[in-house]
């Protein structure tokens, strides 16, 4: 997964998480058609007249242009979990560049330790195409997978990313590679991403 | 070959996802089948050879119904542009709104799709339901109980097909390991007795549970107790130290190596405990919608099992008494009939092959 994150061969914790928000922010476009095209409706079971009011109204917002707009607004999606950061002030996404079994589970912990006390209100939103769900369970954080066992996958993951970096523009990114540096240098890059 | 695409609604706990996974690998030599799966256990479903996508579970998530829902119809929208399934196929009590709009939306665009719901019933009378017409789906596919009538009717629609199997299990009896092989792949003394509790991820370091109480009762009995941890879950659990953790999945592989079981009676315990006849305690859990005391009451019927609520101290010696009994003598039960995995997958092909055909008649597919 780095080797698509990640452009060059950064140096440093600072250069690396620089490189990979350049290359998430340049992925990121409005999906309007696949927007569009799923917007949810009832009409799949019987409803009550005060439901079916309900939904005349949206219908009209709908068509005056007004509801579909509501989804572009960050507030659309909660990026808190029941067991994790219920009330988050904002998110933050991670993005795993790492490969091996033990460093991601190194990290991962690392980071969920740290993250408790330098950014305790701050929903955590974990970017990875390695299967290891028993770890991230315990984390609390809200885990975005790119499977790798899809057939094509390459094209859905690239699909997937492009709506995931539009889907989470307004969060701070990371690599989670910074849960294997320093603290300093954890707490630099959370402050540059503000 | 057909494609299946399954859609289990879990969060934590593997049951739907485990009976989609029962029909998934008696498809497999036929069809081709992938996950589009609200639990968390991707590895477990990758580990059995299919293809599988997240998304967070409404459990877990602290998103609104309608936000969550919409967030969900576009991702699975982009799951079903991209395998292109002819069947799909949702295990769980309630399909949700996002689900269906975007099954719909989907077959605009002119792709044929057939849904199934995987509706397992035997709720109690008070139970709230689901106000979803069963009318929208091509086939409801009912994985029964011990007591069910298999067969087929037709709904009034003259084309929704609803088919009750017997009991679902997730792996073949071959499958299932003799004591010998069970106790050697989980380190455990064949010689010794080992009682294993399947009671879920509560703290048993809480002196007062129930699960302490039948902890300690088993070890005065001189047992040994295994606590089965679920291997997805949010918190570890924290056991007293002369209680072993067992976190594997399927766990029914291993059931052999024990002398008895302590569960609750939910539908996979129940059948497992069924399929391998081993002496069971089981102690119904009354605030879930399925009717356990009435499923645990007939697993009795047919595997040497125990129904408590453990609630007093004499109930819990007595079931304990009487177990331990069965486990000396096992009772001679009836045989029931445990093969609704195969017959789902079935019906499955089946309705896959009718769509084939209809699609390939209409040039709808490429």
């Amino acid at each position: 997964m780095n080797a698509q994150n990640l452009s060059s061969s950064p140096k440093n914790l600072a250069e690396k998480t620089w490189h990979l928000r350049k290359s998430w922010k340049g992925r990121r476009a409005v999906p309007l058609t696949v927007l569009r095209r799923y917007e949810v409706w009832p009409g799949h079971r019987a409803i009550s007249f005060w439901e079916w009011l309900w939904w005349m109204g949206f219908h009209t917002l709908r068509l005056a242009g007004l509801v579909l707009s509501r989804r572009l607004f960050e507030a659309s999606w909660h990026t808190g979990l029941k067991h994790g950061c219920s009330e988050p002030e904002d998110t933050l996404l991670i993005v795993n560049d790492l490969e091996g079994d033990a460093d991601i589970r190194k990290a991962c912990l690392a980071l969920k330790d740290r993250l408790a006390h330098l950014a305790p209100s701050t929903a955590p939103v974990l970017v990875t195409d390695h299967a290891d769900f028993s770890l991230y369970s315990r984390t609390g954080w809200l885990v975005e997978y790119l499977p790798k066992t899809l057939p094509n996958h390459a094209r859905y993951t690239a699909r997937k990313r492009r709506y995931l970096a539009w889907r989470y523009r307004y969060a701070r990114l990371i690599p989670l590679s910074a849960g294997l540096a320093g603290e300093r240098e954890l707490k630099d890059i959370l402050e540059q991403g503000k | 070959m057909q494609h299946f695409c399954f859609f289990p609604i879990n969060g934590s706990g593997m049951g739907h996802l485990s009976r989609c996974l029962a029909y998934a690998r008696r498809l497999k030599s036929h069809a081709q089948c992938s996950f589009f799966t609200l639990a968390s256990a991707i590895e477990y479903v990758e580990r059995m050879g299919f293809a599988a996508e997240y998304f967070v579970s409404p459990f877990w998530s602290c998103n609104s119904t309608y936000h969550w829902n919409t967030e969900l119809a576009v991702r699975l929208g982009m799951f079903l542009e991209h395998m292109r399934p002819d069947v799909i196929v949702f295990d769980g009590t309630w399909p949700f709104q996002g689900f269906l709009s975007t099954v719909k939306a989907y077959r605009k665009m002119g792709l044929p799709l057939k849904m199934v719901w995987s509706k397992r019933g035997f709720l109690k009378k008070s139970a709230k339901v689901c106000p979803v017409d069963e009318r929208l789906f091509d086939l409801i596919l009912e994985p029964g109980e011990l007591d069910g009538t298999p067969g087929t009717t037709v709904l009034d629609n003259g084309k929704t097909r609803k088919v009750t199997v017997p009991p679902v299990t997730l792996l073949r009896d071959e499958e299932i390991l003799d004591r010998d092989t069970a106790c050697q792949a989980l380190n455990l003394d064949p010689h010794e007795r080992h009682v294993l509790f399947s009671l879920g991820s509560g703290n048993l370091k809480d002196v007062n549970s129930l699960g302490q109480r039948l902890v300690r009762a088993f070890q005065e009995r001189g047992c040994t107790p295994v606590w089965a941890c679920p291997p997805i879950s949010v918190h570890d659990i924290e056991l007293p130290p002369d209680v072993r953790a067992l976190s594997v999945y399927p766990l029914v592989q291993y059931l052999r190596a024990f002398d008895i079981l302590v569960g609750a009676a939910g539908y996979n315990t129940c059948h497992e405990i069924v399929q391998t006849g081993i002496p069971s305690l089981l102690i119904p859990n009354t605030l879930l919608a399925d009717d356990q005391t009435r499923r645990a009451r007939l697993v009795a019927q047919y595997a040497p099992a125990v129904v408590s609520s453990c609630e007093t101290e004499e109930e819990m010696t007595s079931a304990l008494d009487e177990v331990a009994a069965l486990a000396r003598s096992p009772k001679r039960c009836p045989r029931a009939r445990m093969n609704g995995a195969e017959l789902a997958a079935e019906a499955l092909l089946a309705l896959a092959t009718d769509s084939a055909s209809a699609g390939g008649a209409a040039g709808t597919r490429s």
